[in-house]
């Protein structure tokens, strides 16, 4: 069997990883309190399995592949927990509001596309990656978001 | 107007707003567990293992204690010490007393219709 990662090794992994994983499995099934066990479940199969060549890579993979699992095994029309997965600054608590409320509204390919550019950090070619998809495909979905975004929430800015 | 420049102003607003931290990590690890455990069980062993060696005492304190049945008349008739002294007292009647003991106690060969009497009659 192969040795699992430290305790200390998955610890450091999700706090580096942790916030994106949530906003992305957040936007994925519409529901923090899901999102967070999907990554608790995720974390702790860390332990028992050999280190991921990418694992920032790998994580994302894996969410997505869990999140996928939970909306198929529990499909749902509401969230249950739509809770705020963005932290807002100083004053900006309502526009904070409003990109939540425009992000949900996205088509889920774009959602996901946006979500992962833009709160997760990823490049293009990492969210091609993750998705299994070209290159081109991501950056479309990417820029289709980014319009429909800008047209939703241009009374806000 | 710059499509380019749009998208940037879009995604740097965006980006004002961060993703919020998941609740702490809890790790179980069974493994790791299991020698902590493993250790404490080995040394519990070995103390009563030790307890047991240096109060004997308290062994047979503890332990259940079985209640003898008394021994019957022949029983205490064919102990060694009383035909010991059976032996020393009248030499000459031990053969006899033995022979009548063993009436009393073994099973007659020659009674009934078992095996033992088939193999007698042999």
């Amino acid at each position: 069997m192969a040795a699992g990662l430290t305790g200390e090794e998955v610890q450091e992994l999700y706090r580096q990883h942790g916030p994106a994983l949530l906003a992305y499995g957040t936007s994925l099934l519409g529901d923090f309190a899901a999102a967070e066990d999907v990554l608790q479940q995720l974390f702790l199969r860390l332990l028992t399995m050999k280190a991921p060549r990418e694992p920032r890579l790998y994580l994302f993979k894996a969410v997505r592949n869990r999140c996928l699992n939970v909306m198929r095994g529990n499909a749902r029309l509401a969230p249950l927990d739509p809770r705020e997965w963005l932290i807002k600054p100083q004053g900006m608590a309502e526009a904070g509001l409003e990109v939540e409320k425009a992000v949900r509204e996205l088509p889920p390919e774009q959602r996901e596309a946006v979500v992962m550019r833009i709160w997760c950090g990823m490049t293009l070619a990492e969210i091609a990656s993750v998705l299994e998809i070209p290159l081109n495909t991501a950056a479309s979905r990417y820029r289709y978001a980014l319009e429909k975004l800008r047209g939703l929430l241009k009374e806000t800015r | 107007m710059n499509p380019d420049r749009d998208d940037e102003k879009l995604e740097s607003y965006l980006r004002q707003f961060h993703a919020r931290a998941p609740r702490p990590l809890v790790l179980h690890q069974p493994r790791r567990l299991f020698r902590p455990l493993a250790v404490i069980a080995a040394t519990a062993a070995a103390l009563l293992i030790a307890l047991v060696f240096l109060f004997p005492g308290w062994r047979r304190q503890g332990a259940q204690t079985f209640v003898v049945p008394e021994a019957g008349p022949i029983a205490k008739e064919i102990s060694f010490a009383r035909l010991s002294r059976f032996a020393r007292q009248s030499p000459d009647k031990l053969e006899e007393h033995l022979n009548e003991l063993s009436a009393r106690t073994l099973p007659d060969v020659r009674a009934g219709q078992g095996v033992l009497k088939r193999l007698a009659r042999e």
